[in-house]
């Protein structure tokens, strides 16, 4: 079920009904109420692989319990090892047992030997990598003692499905998302609203901007063999906007349907497109990823504790496992590893937090010094993304061969108007509301009420104007 | 709570006064204004999918207008054609294409499929009736709902433009210059298709082809169903018996003219079952001499199509004998 679906347009008010009406505000229903629909909403996408996030989730309960128990560090352990390597064979199995074996053959055949690879065909289930990972933050944070394992099946089984992140994130961890399942949720008009703003921000981003742009990103990734340079400068422009909209959209549309059950999720995104260094753009896109690969890959590596030596090591290792989580390709490792490079002066001369306010906080406009980072830093990920966006290695150098030559100079042929003004206004938008936490979060609060409305309605319509053919949100496959 | 439900109730029913509402206002404006108005000089009319489209150009023939057009079923033919009856009383004859492909069952999602409705729903929105709005939104509800505001949007620009031009929105020949025949056979070669017995009729459509017979029917507007030229190695999944006997069986009570077997050269067709410009301009020109020789009064139609058309390969092959 897609949130840009009348499906879910049906289901989400059936289940806030029944959640705010229904239960009467009891805990216990309104938990097994949301669990129920979690499962459905999974199911609606293959019932088969349920059972997939059921097993996962019963494991991560059961090892959570026994770690708690257990008498000795040794048994806490062996319970621990159990959790992490089941929950990453899994991934291992259904996500990068073909790459690692197509790779090895590969390489095999390089020095003069034919090898068969056993591949299997297997569908990659939707979300795994992103439940796998709640459960393991649950359990590693039982493991260091930060949480005490939980009891309830129910509530626990709620912190690793709950429908809105259960596919695409936010990653959630059990410190911040537990506590809001154990405690009573009492309806509140304005997180309500704020919910519902943010829901249609996200698909106005999602169906108007990033839809549109897929049109045209994926003709340029098709066609980057015989168009021009500056067609496919374009091209991965749209990818730039087309990446950020489908992934930031339906982060806005988890946040804020969550909002409506008054469940607060974890901030995705932060207007990452504004940011003036690589540091600073990490620190805001993905951040629930970001800050997740932070506290249990480079701190526990060692962080940057062990001088600049160890600081550089860890930076790369966490880009590199932060590509090739999103996906088996080498595509997505080198994107990990141009990441990893461009962010490498600030940590080696120590400015990767130099960043940490709002570009041009309360002012309408940046310093020249500021815009001119912003767009250095902008062409920098448009150049990164390339390589995500390309489905192997050599079409991504192909591309990039395309665009180096006379043909760059030509005019483009690509796009259209309306798309560049549906982009110039969004990013007027963004700019304007890149202090709250969604661009629309305050827009329009003091205008009178027909206005408002006025406003929503014109988004609204957009929405319905280009929402012809769905388009399935990116992140899904990861 | 009831402050939320009751906002929340206050700006969908706003959002659907002002959608539904306007739809209905440029609904009943177009349906008053809209021109399906044929010129005086124009007595009969071709209609049909890209196939027509492209193989009459009218204006080699004495009388007619193309307006077919690509991905049309008769799903929106019949609109069509219910207006250009309402509006043309010296309309004297409507050719509507009847061959292989408009039979299998994937046509039926030219009516409500999710490329083609979006494409076509706007402009035939308010031609439509209740049985039509009742199947689209039986099998394609999301759809339908999705459009409203695409709809809204053309018709309003339509009505603030005064652009009634319907004949124009709904169809036109289409100077095909394409030319990948011999492409295509050098590829076929490689891929033998075969047609496959279990392949399933196209219920909704050939539903409203049996619409449309009963509406010119009563109408007094007589109906001719035509199959254009197409090339001697065209695959369809519907082969010639299952055809002959839909036909037949079904549609036997109205004139059928069959130019399949119309003979031409590779460059003179765009694909397998289009024609290109070249192939149009053979076409139209013989079949405007078939019609000049009153074709469509003689008894036995096909006959003297088949002679016709043998003795068009006869001087063909006599030229490249030449």
């Amino acid at each position: 079920m897609l949130f840009n679906s009348l499906n879910f347009a049906i289901f989400l008010p059936i289940v806030f009904m029944l959640y705010w009406f229904v239960t009467k505000k009891n805990l216990r229903l309104q938990n097994i109420l949301l669990l129920v629909a979690s499962y459905f909403f999974y199911a609606c996408w293959d019932w088969r692989f349920l059972f997939l996030l059921i097993f996962s989730t019963l494991l991560d309960y059961f090892t959570g319990l026994k770690m708690s128990e257990a008498k000795n560090k040794n048994r806490k352990k062996f319970w621990f090892w159990l959790s992490v390597l089941v929950n990453l064979g899994f991934l291992g199995v259904f996500k990068y047992y073909n790459f690692f074996i197509t790779s090895f053959a590969e390489a095999i055949e390089n020095i003069g030997l034919h090898v068969n690879p056993w591949t299997i065909k297997v569908i990659l289930p939707v979300g795994i990598s992103f439940y796998t990972f709640h459960g393991l933050s649950y359990v590693i944070d039982i493991y260091n003692d930060k949480i005490k394992a939980e009891k309830n099946f129910i509530d626990y089984s709620v912190f690793v499905s709950f429908f809105p992140l259960l596919v695409a994130g936010p990653i959630e961890r059990a410190t911040h998302l537990l506590p809001q399942i154990q405690k009573a949720r009492v309806f509140d008009y304005s997180k309500a609203i704020d919910g519902l703003r943010q829901i249609l921000w996200g698909l106005f981003k999602k169906i108007v901007i990033a839809d549109q742009c897929a049109e045209y990103a994926n003709w340029a990734f098709d066609n980057s063999d015989s168009t021009s340079g500056s067609n496919l400068v374009l091209g991965a422009l749209f990818f730039t906007f087309q990446i950020y909209c489908d992934f930031s959209g339906y982060s806005d549309i988890a946040l804020g349907t969550a909002r409506l059950f008054g469940i607060e999720l974890l901030r995705n995104f932060a207007f990452p497109y504004f940011s003036r260094d690589i540091a600073e753009f990490w620190r805001r896109w993905h951040i629930s990823l970001s800050t997740w690969f932070r506290d249990y890959l480079y701190i526990p590596l060692g962080g940057s504790k062990g001088g600049m030596w160890m600081k550089v090591r860890n930076t790369f290792i966490i880009f590199l496992v932060s590509g090739f989580w999103h996906g088996a390709n080498w595509t997505f490792i080198i994107w990990g590893l141009l990441n990893a490079l461009y962010i490498m002066p600030s940590i080696i001369f120590k400015t990767n937090r130099t960043n940490l306010d709002i570009v041009a906080q309360g002012k309408y406009f940046p310093k020249l010094k500021e815009l001119l980072a912003i767009i250095l830093t902008f062409s920098l990920t448009v150049f990164a993304w390339i390589f995500f966006r390309a489905e192997s290695m050599g079409q991504a150098f192909n591309y990039i061969a395309g665009i180096i030559n006379d043909s760059l100079f030509t005019a483009p042929t690509t796009g259209s108007a309306l798309l560049f003004i549906l982009l110039v206004i969004f990013l007027i938008i963004e700019w304007l509301g890149r202090e709250q936490q969604f661009a629309i979060a305050r827009l329009g609060l003091k205008w009178p009420k027909l206005f408002r409305w006025g406003a929503y309605l014109c988004i609204l319509l957009a929405i319905f104007y280009f929402a012809g053919s769905k388009q399935e949100f990116i992140y899904f496959q990861f | 709570m009831k402050k939320f439900i009751s906002q929340l109730a206050l700006f969908a029913l706003m959002t659907i006064l002002f959608i539904g509402g306007g739809n209905l206002v440029a609904a009943i404006l177009i349906k008053k204004k809209a021109s399906f108005k044929l010129a005086d000089n124009i007595d009969k009319v071709i209609i049909g999918h890209s196939h027509p489209e492209s193989a009459y150009n009218d204006s080699l023939i004495t009388g007619m207008l193309n307006i077919a057009q690509s991905g049309e079923s008769y799903f929106y033919s019949y609109y069509k054609i219910k207006e250009l009856i309402k509006q043309n009383a010296n309309l004297k004859y409507i050719f509507l294409e009847f061959t292989n492909n408009q039979l299998e069952e994937e046509r039926d999602t030219w009516i409500w499929g999710e490329e083609t409705i979006a494409f076509r729903y706007p402009t035939y929105s308010p031609f439509i009736d209740n049985e039509g709005y009742q199947l689209l939104l039986r099998k394609d509800l999301g759809g339908v709902l999705n459009l409203q505001v695409k709809s809204l949007m053309k018709n309003a620009k339509a009505v603030a433009a005064k652009n009634y031009d319907y004949l124009k929105k709904t169809g036109g020949y289409v100077y095909l210059i394409r030319d990948k025949t011999d492409s295509l056979l050098a590829a076929s070669g490689k891929t033998k298709k075969t047609a496959s017995a279990t392949t399933k009729l196209a219920d909704y459509n050939l539903k409203y082809l049996d619409k449309i017979i009963a509406l010119c029917k009563k109408q007094n507007v007589p109906l001719i169903l035509i199959r254009s030229p197409m090339h001697q190695q065209v695959f369809n999944l519907i082969d010639e018996q299952t055809f002959k006997q839909v036909r037949t069986s079904r549609f036997n009570s109205v004139d059928f003219l069959d130019f399949k077997n119309f003979s031409l050269a590779n460059h003179e067709f765009g694909d397998f079952s289009h024609l290109n410009y070249r192939g149009a301009k053979k076409y139209s020109s013989f079949l405007n001499g078939l019609l000049e020789k009153r074709l469509l009064l003689n008894p036995n139609k096909q006959q003297l199509i088949d002679s016709a058309i043998n003795k068009w390969a006869a001087t063909i092959q006599s030229s490249v004998g030449n």
